[in-house]
């Protein structure tokens, strides 16, 4: 019987490989996930009996929280791999995570105040939810600013390594901040433990918003990981031959 | 549809301004995020095949 290794399949040509096929078909899907939303985010569900029509951000910004933190709790998961096994692809989407946290914490400080600013009368209020979430913000910034500060890569990735475990502290703040202290910013409309709060009008088209961002975060998660495995593997046989093949 | 009903349809009873320009940013940082990566990639791989070419001399 063929001696199986699974390790072999963290290998940076075995994942390279393995993901080039799936580029296309995630690309496509999460494009026509994205167009439906939007026509039944914007046109279709009908207007809250409270906010109006400006609710229709939710379908953007909760999406865009809820694949923010993911993103950062998959980050703290490769951080500790790093740490315990020193695998190299962990490190790689480590700071691939990094690089999506920046953009993705921005997004939901974005549209978040771009809400806040119509239902509060301000674009921004010193609140806990918002104030730990731009934290966070801090925190992907810092990861990346860090790795640069080394000359050392081996030593970068693990003090990166340990302050995304550290900071793994603030996701559990974001996430328990409207129920842990006094916010103008409303509880979780979504939960795994309760029966939502929102009608089933919004409850589908946002069940769905959410389905496309978490398609659009694998897709965009495997792009910056390949250019991260690419970057460290020049001159490795393998790369040599994906770049025989290229037109 | 008509016009008028294609305007009010943009300009959600006044609120226009703030979800279009959510959702227009979003679309846009998002779509930044998969061509930057992507651009990146291809680059470095054409570089790297412009630095293994064989010598025509």
């Amino acid at each position: 019987m063929k001696d199986f290794r699974w390790q072999q399949w963290l290998s940076a040509p075995s994942f390279y490989r393995l993901t080039t096929p799936l580029l296309l078909p995630l690309a496509i899907v999460s494009l026509l996930l994205f167009l439906w939303v939007g026509v039944w985010g914007l046109f279709i569900a009908p207007p809250d009996a409270v906010q109006g029509q400006v609710y229709r951000i939710i379908f953007v910004h909760v999406p865009l929280s809820f694949i923010c933190l993911s993103n950062y709790l998959f980050m703290a998961v490769h951080a500790f791999v790093l740490i315990i096994w020193r695998t190299r692809l962990a490190e790689d989407i480590m700071y691939a995570c990094a690089r999506l946290g920046v953009i993705l914490s921005l997004l939901v400080l974005l549209t978040g105040s771009i809400w806040a600013k119509p239902t509060w009368g301000a674009w921004w209020v010193w609140d806990a939810r918002l104030s730990s979430m731009l934290v966070l913000f801090f925190i992907y910034l810092a990861v990346l600013a860090l790795r640069e500060a080394y000359r050392g890569r081996a030593v970068a990735a693990r003090i990166c390594a340990l302050l995304v475990l550290v900071g793994a502290i603030d996701v559990v703040i974001v996430h328990k901040a409207v129920d842990w202290w006094y916010s103008l910013h409303q509880g979780s409309s979504l939960s795994i433990t309760r029966a939502p709060s929102i009608d089933a009008s919004m409850l589908y088209p946002l069940l769905l918003a959410i389905a496309c961002f978490y398609i659009y975060y694998i897709l965009a998660l495997l792009l910056w990981v390949r250019y991260e495995l690419v970057q460290r593997s020049r001159g490795r046989a393998w790369l040599m031959d994906v770049v025989g093949t290229l037109k | 549809m008509t016009m008028a009903t294609l305007i009010q349809a943009l300009l959600m009873e006044g609120h226009g301004a703030y979800i279009w320009s959510a959702w227009l940013i979003t679309l846009l940082l998002l779509s930044l995020m998969l061509w930057w990566p992507y651009s990146l990639h291809r680059s470095a791989l054409k570089a790297l095949k412009e630095r293994n070419k064989p010598d025509a001399s």
